[in-house]
């Protein structure tokens, strides 16, 4: 079975996702796939930094390669990141979506295509609203869906865009996602068993 | 909500597909599905048209919704001088053997909406060989090659322009080359005298002649292995030899039978030469 994780996160992300990555277990069976909105600057450095902090392999997405469980793929600076439904990867540089390439609704939605029920989308912080309507595509093709919660997001608007659109499956703290992650092949049988 | 029936979906995108083939000859069925697929439910979206089969409808009686409906499919939106270091490399690695030449070719293709072939045509004058060149852009769809013809941008991108130029460290200032008015960037005039706009599709059009130097960046990044291979014979057909191509930097030629042909020069910038 292919799952994967679907991750956007805006402003004040990079600490949340040093915080949660490194918590996926060695043997974790799903594919992660990152979107995360940043100056020009180089994600090269910034795959290191987690990569370092990882048990699990992380590298920026390439075109065309096919995605792998227990990896961690990261958007390329300045290109979209799409998801083919045979699961490999395409990158696209087609005009910014919501002031944003990469965009988290372009990976969201084709990901929700792909993946469809054995997808977990999350929202973390962020200043924007790019990755509501993503969810809202995740939801309507049965995934599962997370945000933190504003209350604790340094930026709040990214998640509470998505609540003004949909009815999440959880609102977590972000030591509760970390739980999760390090929980993940128990929990995703839990979820997509349910499903 | 409804949920979307994802299988039914798809056989309806792959019917657009052979439609859009049919009716207009404007091959996709070797483009990125995903992306396709993301660009048509969002076009529906904003015209509020619940299925494939009634937007494929449209297409076929309404050309005005078509060429709106592609713009989507082939945009390489870009920016001038976008990445400055294919730029830089382009100088140091290239420039020197153009300039043993009496006259030189450059094809765009897939111009889109010609950043990428103003920037180097701003390039060819700052280093005096603009005279003695022709640049053929072409582009398929013609709402973007008419726009690329008229040589305006957004004022709102000047500075994004302006920051990748001074990193390309030439002399002077880009603002020699365009004036501002209203909301827009207008280019020079001079910018376009050796320019050629073409419509031309690299899915089913033919080769040019006697090219030094092809620029087809970010277009192939939408194109299945197949049609990827197609177009690299294309450009090998085109190029003359010793002649260079320059694709996108996520984009190479690692995979195809054409890769024996060509000798890479800059493994990052993605700058080919055709040796054979």
């Amino acid at each position: 079975m292919r799952a994967a994780i679907v991750i956007g996160v805006s402003a004040g992300g990079v600490s949340a996702l040093l915080e949660l990555l490194p918590k996926f277990p060695v043997d974790c069976k799903l594919s992660i796939l990152i979107v995360q909105h940043m100056s020009k600057s180089s994600t090269n450095y910034f795959v290191k930094l987690l990569q370092d902090k990882s048990k699990i392999r992380v590298k920026e997405a390439d075109e065309k390669e096919e995605i792998m469980p227990g990896t961690i793929y990261v958007a390329p600076l300045d290109y979209h990141l799409l998801v083919e439904e045979d699961f490999s990867i395409s990158l696209s540089v087609s005009e910014k979506q919501n002031f944003s390439r990469p965009s988290i609704d372009v990976l969201f939605e084709t990901a929700a295509y792909a993946y469809q029920k054995h997808l977990i989308g999350i929202i973390l912080t962020g200043a924007n609203h790019d990755g509501a309507e993503g969810m809202c595509i995740i939801q309507k093709m049965g995934g599962y869906t997370i945000i933190q919660s504003p209350d604790e997001a340094e930026f709040p608007q990214m998640p509470r865009a998505v609540m003004d659109l949909i009815e999440v499956d959880e609102v977590l703290l972000l030591d509760e996602i970390s739980d999760f992650f390090a929980n993940i092949n128990e929990r995703v049988e839990d979820i997509f068993g349910a499903g | 909500m409804p949920k979307l029936n994802n299988d039914i979906v798809n056989i309806e995108i792959e019917l657009l597909i052979e439609a859009i083939y049919k009716r207009y000859s404007y091959n996709f069925h070797a483009y990125s599905r995903a992306h396709i697929k993301r660009i048509v439910l969002k076009f529906m979206r904003t015209e509020r048209i619940a299925h494939v089969a009634e937007l494929q409808r449209l297409i076929l009686y309404n050309s005005e919704v078509f060429y709106r409906l592609i713009l989507g499919f082939s945009s390489n939106v870009s920016e001038m001088f976008r990445d400055p270091s294919f730029y830089k490399s382009f100088i140091a690695r290239v420039i020197p053997d153009l300039r043993t030449c009496k006259s030189l070719r450059f094809w765009n293709a897939g111009c889109s909406t010609g950043e990428d072939v103003y920037s180097l045509a701003i390039l060819l004058k700052k280093l005096g060989l603009y005279n003695i060149s022709k640049v053929l852009a072409t582009e398929f769809n013609p709402i973007m090659l008419e726009k690329a013809s008229k040589a305006i941008f957004s004022l709102s991108s000047t500075n994004e322009y302006v920051k990748n130029y001074n990193s390309i460290e030439l002399d002077g200032d880009l603002s020699e080359f365009f004036t501002k008015k209203n909301n827009s960037l207008i280019l020079n005039k001079e910018l376009k005298t050796n320019i050629r706009f073409l419509e031309h599709s690299l899915v089913a059009g033919e080769n040019m002649e006697q090219m030094n130097v092809i620029i087809c960046r970010n277009v192939l990044i939408y194109f299945e292995r197949k049609l990827q291979d197609r177009v690299f014979g294309l450009f090998h057909e085109s190029l003359v030899k010793g002649g260079y191509l320059c694709l996108g930097l996520k984009e190479n030629m690692n995979y195809s039978p054409f890769n024996d042909s060509f000798e890479l020069i800059d493994s990052h910038m993605k700058i080919y030469r055709k040796i054979k």
